[in-house]
């Protein structure tokens, strides 16, 4: 008797601390204000496709610098970029490696050094994906919600990162439709998706991001 | 007595410093001492450092927990966070620079590649999304080569930030990586003491505010006063069961606390002489000094023993003691002395004390001892003397067959000689508790970095053809990288290239990027930028000037390069700072392929190097040992002749090697403090071979004094065998193994009547 009286204690015990750590989790998977909303309503695919227009706007040229191209999203796998205009060029993310590619040549990593490699793989695949809470880590996330989008901004956390993006903003609605990133340098470049959930990957883009 | 203190008021008025550098007491063997005090410099400011690595799994619980320990570190003094490279991305004090600074790979592309090939990269990075994150702008960094030099400069690996903490991942964690130096000051243990207090408060306070966090720490403070502690308390507990035994086995056989007085009066005046002398003799006394010459002053007790066990009124006892005494003393001081002829000055002062002091030991005992009222009174405890009668009392057929079984056991052992390996391995005689190493096995495995003792050191004669001679080096060692000869290098090369290299980059920029007709033109014609801006960016190229040495000291006084270059008295020198070389060989081929390619370049392994002057000195200290073990027994065949001084020689003789050849057997190595035992045995032995030859009557009362001196020898040497630090366990048993023989093949040779006096 007095066994099972341990026995049913150790049990009592072990439900509470199991309580707790769910508690704990559920404390920790709490996100920003608004974020959860945001969320919900963006549609969740395993793939994505799409086209872009980027501008780039230098201080010191009179003029905005536009490009043209396609993009591919496989989910937990990595990010084509196709750049068609004005020149065709290439860019994949793949397991936090940034490579780019020149017309039809082989690919090379893009140097920016091991951490800014990852750090830029991981910023534009979870921006394109809005997958903005693994952006937590690195930035400030603040939602703004009306009733057919959303805006999201992103402040660094951190010095180092502040050094080279100032911020970051983002609007959408089902997908991710405009990103503006404001660099350090005082150069911005806004990027707007066009996403198209119908058209599936082919078979050359989900070549060059399984291969 | 009263020169020798008076000797020491004065040295502690000179403040006579106690050295403790295991280096310093075994020579040190470069002669540049510039370089070394460099050298020095680097490696205590590597040792110097506190690792604390704050593990969460999630990014919110570690960003508390750095916080916490911001704050912790904030209220104190005691430890001080080192600055990390933030600006690893962008560094804008290189702005000025940017048109002379290049990757090696960059530099080939500018040689190599036409220009279109360069204006097709700035496209892409013009339209490609990452192009603003590379850290510079587009104006300040056009072609992207200043982001790439940038990027390039510090050792491969992928850290991120919190609050200005780089954190690393692994085992399911994020880590913050927290650098600390402690104001603590020098390697003495109330510093280590004072920095593992303020360790334990940061991890509390840290604890505290996040409790699931995981905490690791790698710190030679903490190793330090662990291995202080543990050997103090075992010190402690080893010496109070030790003296109480002593204290219960001399007040046992005389039923007086005198003896056990003025024993310790005799040995206290012998290290007092001894110490006086050393002062007296050297400008700073060695702690290896200290320890070993007061150890081996402890052959003194056998005299006091003698003195009170011998039979009559003063003059009878010192008429009965005196040769046996003398001769030992003299043999025992020729076998100390000549360490004198060591080449270490540590060993010359060991030789010095222990001389020194064995002769205050002996003076005592006969000046004062001698004359000490009561003496006749103290009387040893019939038992004892019995006990004695019966270790001498057999019969000798028996006795014979007896030591020629012993001998022949004794022979079985030294075969264990030629297995005898020395051991000169520093780590491996200290005390380091399994969970430490282990603990500090993790962190170096999640952080990686360089080992602290193993370096590249390049001198030449000026900063230029030093500079020109790490690019060279340079793209060596990135080869062996390539091959995984070795993880980690740090040099400074990479972020100071040479003024060469900087002009020839520069030229190299100017013909292909800003020359007229060359990549910016093109560029600009793909962009149809103005001319304005053309002429913006040729400007800024040909304003950009050369990085030099103080400016770049300047840049990298928060980095891991600070430090790595400075003049030196003659020339200049550069340190490389290497990490997991798992191809010593290779290495040093390349070392070798470099020097006869004309550069002055040399690995330096700090460890190694205080190995091999261990080394150095075992094998010195061995040799003159083994002269001096020489000149003793020509002392012995003067008094005894040839043959019976070759019997008295049979007892340390036979302790030595025995001992030895047990260790070999065992494979326990043949180290400095394995050495010093054995001194400490062979003056023993020779006391008690040589006071059982001396004795003509009262032979039971010199073996009571042998038997004293053998128990109270094992009391207080040998119980440190049972100690957790490697060299004191080692010291131990040495000395036990070794008197246990001494004795045994002294009683045995005595008994067989080979011993007797004439």
């Amino acid at each position: 008797m007095a066994l099972r009286r341990v026995m049913n204690g150790m049990r009592l015990l072990g439900v509470i601390w199991a309580l707790s750590g769910a508690v704990e989790l559920a404390l920790a998977n709490a996100a920003a204000p608004g974020l959860a909303e945001v969320e919900a309503r963006m549609l969740v695919a395993d793939a994505l496709t799409g086209t872009f227009t980027q501008r780039r706007e230098i201080d010191s040229l009179p003029f905005p610098l536009l490009s043209t191209g396609r993009f591919a999203l496989l989910s937990d796998v990595g990010l084509y970029w196709q750049v068609l205009s004005p020149a065709e060029t290439a860019l994949r993310v793949r397991q936090g490696r940034v490579e780019e590619r020149a017309g039809q040549g082989g690919w090379a990593p893009v140097e920016l050094g091991a951490t800014a490699q990852r750090l830029t793989g991981q910023l534009l695949t979870d921006l394109v994906a809005g997958r903005f809470r693994r952006l937590e880590a690195l930035f400030d996330v603040e939602a703004q919600l009306d009733e057919q989008s959303w805006t999201v901004q992103l402040l660094p956390r951190d010095e180092a990162v502040a050094s080279v993006i100032q911020q970051v903003n983002l609007r959408g609605d089902r997908f991710v439709r405009e990103i503006r990133l404001q660099h350090a340098s005082g150069e911005a470049t806004e990027i707007e998706l066009t996403p198209d959930p119908d058209r599936p990957l082919t078979e050359s883009e989900r070549g060059v991001l399984v291969d | 007595m009263s020169v020798a203190a008076a000797l020491l008021v004065v040295a502690g008025h000179r403040g006579l410093e106690l050295e403790t550098d295991i280096r310093a007491a075994f020579g040190g063997s470069s002669a540049d001492s510039e370089l070394d005090a460099w050298v020095d410099e680097m490696v205590s400011a590597s040792l110097d450092q506190t690792l604390v690595l704050i593990g969460h799994q999630r990014r919110d619980g570690l960003r508390q927990a750095i916080q916490a320990a911001d704050r912790w570190l904030a209220s104190q003094t005691v430890l001080q966070p080192m600055q990390t490279p933030a600006a690893l991305w962008a560094d804008p004090a290189l702005r000025p620079h940017a048109g002379h600074l290049l990757t090696t790979a960059d530099l080939e592309d500018l040689q190599q590649q036409d220009a279109d090939a360069w204006v097709d990269r700035a496209l892409r990075r013009l339209h490609g999304p990452t192009g603003g994150l590379g850290g510079y702008g587009v104006t300040e960094d056009l072609f992207g080569t200043l982001g790439r030099f940038a990027a390039n400069r510090w050792p491969a690996g992928d850290v991120d930030w919190i609050d200005g903490l780089p954190v690393v991942r692994g085992d399911g964690h994020d880590w913050g990586v927290l650098r600390l130096r402690s104001s603590a000051g020098g390697f003495g243990l109330a510093a280590a003491a004072t920095t593992v207090d303020a360790l334990d408060a940061l991890k509390a306070s840290i604890r505290s505010a996040v409790p699931d966090v995981q905490l690791l720490e790698l710190s030679i403070s903490r190793h330090a006063d662990t291995a202080a502690r543990r050997s103090q308390s075992e010190m402690s507990r080893i010496g109070t069961v030790s003296l109480l035994a002593i204290g219960m086995l001399l007040g046992g056989l005389f039923l007086h606390p005198a003896p056990l007085l003025l024993t310790a009066a005799s040995v206290g005046s012998g290290l007092l002489l001894g110490l006086a002398a050393v002062v007296a003799v050297f400008d700073t006394l060695h702690l290896i000094a200290l320890v070993f010459g007061a150890t081996l002053i402890g052959v003194a007790v056998d005299y006091a023993f003698h003195l009170f066990l011998a039979q009559g009124d003063a003059q009878a006892r010192v008429r009965a003691i005196r040769p046996g005494v003398t001769l030992g003393w003299a043999t025992t001081c020729i076998a100390f002395a000549g360490l004198m002829l060591a080449p270490f000055q540590s060993l010359q002062q060991v030789a010095v004390f222990s001389v020194a002091g064995l002769f205050g030991a002996y003076i005592t005992v006969f000046a004062l001892l001698a004359d000490w009222p009561g003496l006749h009174r103290w009387q040893p405890r019939p038992a004892a003397m019995r006990l004695a009668h019966w270790l001498l009392a057999s019969e000798r057929p028996k006795t014979r067959w007896g030591l020629l079984f012993g001998m022949l056991a004794a022979a079985a052992a030294m075969t264990g000689l030629g297995r005898l390996a020395p051991n000169d391995d520093l780590r491996a005689m200290y005390y380091s508790a399994p969970t430490l190493l282990a603990e500090a096995r993790r962190v170096q495995a999640l952080v990686g970095g360089v080992e602290a003792s193993q370096m590249l050191v390049l001198r030449a004669d000026d900063q230029e053809a030093l500079l020109q001679a790490l690019e060279q080096v340079g793209e060596a060692l990135d080869r062996l990288r390539g091959d995984a000869v070795v993880t980690t290098v740090i040099q400074a090369g990479r972020s100071l290239p040479s003024l060469r290299r900087q002009q020839v980059s520069h030229a190299a920029m100017e013909t292909m990027l800003y020359a007229p007709g060359a990549a910016l033109d093109r560029l600009a014609a793909r962009l149809q930028a103005p001319s304005q801006w053309v002429d913006a960016r040729r400007a800024a190229f040909h304003a950009s000037r050369p990085l030099t040495f103080d400016r770049w000291q300047a840049l990298t006084a928060a980095t891991p390069h600070a430090g790595l270059i400075r003049p030196l008295d003659q020339g200049w020198g550069a340190l490389i700072r290497l990490g997991g070389v798992s191809d010593l060989p290779r290495l040093q081929q390349m070392v070798t392929r470099q020097r006869d390619a004309g550069l002055d370049l040399q690995w330096l392994d700090t460890v190694a190097q205080a190995e091999a002057s261990l080394a150095a000195a075992r094998r010195d200290a061995t040799r003159v040992l083994l002269l001096a073990a020489m000149v003793a027994g020509l002392i012995l065949v003067v008094r005894y002749g040839l043959l019976r001084a070759a019997v008295v020689a049979v007892p340390p003789g036979l302790a030595v090697a025995v001992t030895l050849g047990l260790c070999g057997w065992a494979q326990a190595g043949f180290s400095v403090f394995r050495l010093f035992a054995l001194l400490l045995v062979l003056g023993l032995a020779i006391d008690y071979a040589v006071f059982a030859a001396e004795t003509v009557r009262d032979r039971q009362r010199t073996l009571v004094a042998i038997v004293l001196s053998m128990l109270t020898t094992l009391l207080a040497f040998g119980l440190l065998g049972l100690s957790a630090t490697p060299a004191l366990a080692e010291f131990g048993a040495t000395v036990v193994c070794g008197v246990l023989v001494a004795f045994v093949s002294t009683l045995g040779l005595w008994r067989a009547g080979w011993l007797g006096a004439r």
